[in-house]
């Protein structure tokens, strides 16, 4: 006879240890590369905008949370009714890589408000009023930017040339085209090397190629992300490129194609769950990018690509998620196998 | 602030993905005799039963003592070894709950007879009627119903090594099983499946499929979980069709050698002990009906410390709150972890379950193929035939899913309670792997 008592529990009484916190934490060790380019690039202003979105970002979720998750409203308690333990996932990091992935999207010169008002409006009416982590439909980082567009055009498109050590300390900032906006305007080409290396003008996190492809290697080796999303949007850009007569190497290294097919498109809330799903939006995405860039009014098109593929996400989940008649059960496993 | 830093390392998707031979070199030891056996004659308290000795009885070991259900449509139980019955009375079974079923509680005598081996030739009736007389677990209909044969060579659970054990250290017996099999149910073609990774498994498979005529070796890239042959037999019963496949385990295979060959019925089984509060995990011959609490301890593990006890193995199986039964034949494993109830607040806050963040993770690893998190949103929604039109029948119970999830969801609870509203009991599939007569 047994007298202890047993934990009754269901399986699986093992997991592998991975938490939302970790997957939140890769993404921003894999733009860590992409954060050093462009602090090498555009000096330490730059770290300073990143700097101001995360910590806008994290605050601001943090406030949200207390605010909507305060339970019982007493107003003699006023301090104590906010003061709850629970529910404040600020910790998960989400709220950071927002931040983060949304000052990539800005120039480096802007005034610190920016990144600000950009944060604060990615988290409180894109992810928040949706309902928090894991409910929101728009991609917060984009979100963010494309109210900052929006609202300030003008501090928003006004590139800067990479600071070059080499080329003398008086100069502080130059204007510079973009390589998507000199191929808009004048028809110039920016050879691939530059952008590889990063040394353009252009976006915090977007200039170099090859540090936002090093990023995307260690997420793709921590199966973080998977590839099918940045697979469908690179391969048809390259593919539109091709068929219309541009060069498919520029167009996938220019401007924000590659931040947005591996940090933006692989967003796990606002992507579609199944993989065939994940291509078609990269599909889509891509598509849109590119019609965007050749014939739309602004150069890049990357971020309203991806907002309107957000928009459509729920649904490819509907057409791609598998459903079976009722009373009928699927075994693939051995179906698979005793088709053959 | 455990879970703050994750680590470098990449998180397996399985807990066997890699594959894994931990076979004993020598062959598996015997448990001695314990000082009781309880033996269940049903599954469930309304299943019919059949009892041949009573109370006082002296009974031999490998002697009849009655029937689960009746004929044609029965499997015979066997004293494990001589002695003495003591009871005949309902007791908690070992995977069937909280209600009770009759059984029989033997006590060992101290010297120990056999019955009588009983060779197929004696035996007035076919092949399949004698493996049902000689207790093998089988699930007979599928058996002869089903369109091919397999067996599962791969071990899903990641405690448990008895199929390995067997094929390595009783390789010309399980030959000889194959071809009994063949001969019993008529099937021409047997498929063996091997995990691609278990290279040393695959290549003793390969020379026995070399040998025997109509054995084929294929190897799968993942584990198969032992809860397909529930899911066939259930489908089966609920479209009326043919299911596709039939899939049996090398240890029944290694059984049903044993009984046609040799004339010795099912009492033995090969069982894995594993866990956190085994000192040393082993796998040993048991006596059927061995109360489990019988077994844990002579596996050292100690009381007070081990807080979890479950059949099979930690991905599937089925916990226990009470160690008196007796064990059922178609466990393979026992896993002991060290349990206790940690308080709300010194639990880390990463894992404990947050919303889904949609990662798409559950989606990779599910062997069903279906999208357990649609299937999870659509039980928690109360909205059965939509849960039934995203495949929750079709779920395995593997667990690979609650096993991958970064947000900690308990994703198989949900799913096995969607099943408890629509279908009951039957569509569960942890239970109907430790159902011994399966129906």
């Amino acid at each position: 006879m047994n007298d202890n008592k047993l934990i009754v529990a269901s399986t699986p009484f093992l997991r592998n240890g991975e938490t939302a916190h970790c997957l939140m934490f890769d993404a921003l060790l894999a733009a860590l590369p992409a954060a050093l380019c462009a602090i090498y690039y555009f000096g330490l202003r730059s770290l300073a905008v990143m700097l101001a979105g995360m910590l806008a970002a994290a605050v601001t979720e943090a406030a949200v949370q207390i605010l909507f998750k305060c339970r019982s409203f007493n107003y003699r308690d006023f301090a104590f009714s906010f003061f709850t333990r629970e529910e404040i996932t600020v910790m998960d990091g989400s709220a950071v890589v927002t931040g983060l992935l949304l000052a990539f999207t800005l120039p480096p010169g802007v005034p610190l408000w920016v990144p600000i008002v950009g944060a604060v409006f990615g988290v409180v009416v894109a992810k928040h009023l949706f309902g928090g982590l894991g409910y929101n439909i728009f991609n917060p980082a984009l979100a963010g930017r494309a109210f900052l567009l929006a609202a300030w055009p003008a501090p928003m498109t006004a590139w800067q040339a990479p600071v070059c050590r080499a080329s003398g300390p008086a100069i502080d900032a130059i204007s510079s085209a973009t390589p998507l906006g000199a191929l808009a305007l004048d028809g110039q080409t920016t050879p691939l090397v530059q952008l590889l290396l990063g040394s353009v003008g252009g976006s915090l996190g977007e200039t170099s190629a090859l540090a936002l492809m090093l990023g995307a290697a260690y997420l793709l080796y921590k199966r973080t992300i998977t590839w099918h999303a940045p697979l469908g949007m690179l391969g048809t850009m390259a593919l539109l490129c091709l068929a219309l007569g541009h060069d498919p190497l520029f167009h996938l290294c220019a401007g924000g194609a590659m931040l947005g097919a591996f940090f933006m498109a692989t967003d796990p809330v606002t992507s579609p769950l199944s993989p065939a799903g994940r291509i078609i939006f990269g599909c889509g995405a891509g598509i849109i990018t590119m019609v965007i860039r050749l014939y739309g009014a602004y150069p890049e098109g990357v971020c309203y690509a991806l907002l309107i593929m957000n928009s459509l996400s729920p649904l490819i989940d509907r057409y791609t998620s598998r459903t079976v008649r009722p009373g009928e059960i699927g075994v693939p496993l051995v179906d698979t196998l005793t088709k053959k | 602030m455990d879970g703050l830093w994750p680590t470098f390392m990449r998180r397996s998707r399985s807990p066997v993905s890699d594959g894994r031979t931990t076979v004993p070199a020598a062959a598996c030891a015997h448990m001695p005799v314990p000082e009781k056996v309880v033996l269940p004659l049903q599954d469930l308290p309304e299943d019919s039963c059949e009892v041949l000795v009573t109370t006082g009885e002296h009974v031999l070991a490998g002697q009849q003592i009655g029937t689960m259900g009746i004929r044609p449509h029965y499997l015979a139980v066997h004293a494990p070894f001589s002695g003495t019955v003591t009871a005949v009375e309902q007791r908690i079974h070992e995977a069937g709950g909280e209600r009770h079923v009759l059984a029989v509680e033997i006590a060992a005598a101290p010297e120990q007879k056999s019955a009588p081996a009983v060779p197929l030739s004696q035996f007035s009736g076919d092949r399949l009627m004698f493996l049902r007389d000689m207790g093998v677990p089988l699930d007979f209909d599928a058996l002869v119903t089903a369109r091919s044969l397999m067996v599962n060579c791969t071990e899903f659970e990641p405690t448990i090594s008895t199929r390995a054990a067997i094929i390595m250290n009783h390789a010309e017996a399980f030959a000889g099983g194959l071809r009994h099999l063949m001969a019993a149910t008529g099937h021409t073609e047997i498929t063996l499946l091997v995990h691609a990774a278990e290279r040393e498994l695959g290549a003793r498979l390969k020379a026995i499929a070399d040998r025997v005529r109509g054995v084929r070796l294929t190897a799968v890239a993942r584990a198969w979980p032992d809860t397909l042959q529930p899911l066939m037999s259930f489908r089966q019963r609920l479209s009326g069709q043919a299911a596709p496949a039939v899939i049996v385990g090398p240890g029944q295979v290694f059984a049903v050698y044993e009984a046609l060959e040799l004339g010795q019925p099912y009492i033995r089984q090969l069982v894995s002990i594993a866990g956190s509060a085994v000192p040393a995990p082993q796998t040993v011959w048991l006596h059927a009906g061995t109360p489990l609490v019988e077994i844990l301890r002579r596996a050292g593990v100690s009381f007070p410390f081990a807080g979890r006890v479950a059949l099979g193995g930690p991905m599937m199986g089925g916990p226990r709150y009470s160690l008196e039964a007796g064990i059922g034949k178609k466990v393979r494993g026992l896993f002991a972890a060290a349990g206790f109830i940690l308080p709300d607040e010194r639990k880390s806050r990463f894992y404990q379950s947050c919303a889904c963040i949609r990662c798409g993770k559950c989606v990779e690893v599910c062997p069903a193929g279906i999208t357990p998190i649609a299937v999870v949103e659509q039980v928690k929604f109360h909205d059965l035939n939509r849960s039934l039109e995203c495949g929750l029948l079709s779920c395995l119970e593997c667990g690979l899913c609650a096993y991958v999830c970064p947000s900690q969801l308990p994703l198989v609870e949900i799913i096995k309670l969607g099943k408890l509203q629509t279908r009951g009991r039957e569509s569960l599939l942890i239970f109907n792997i430790f159902k011994t007569l399966s129906s």
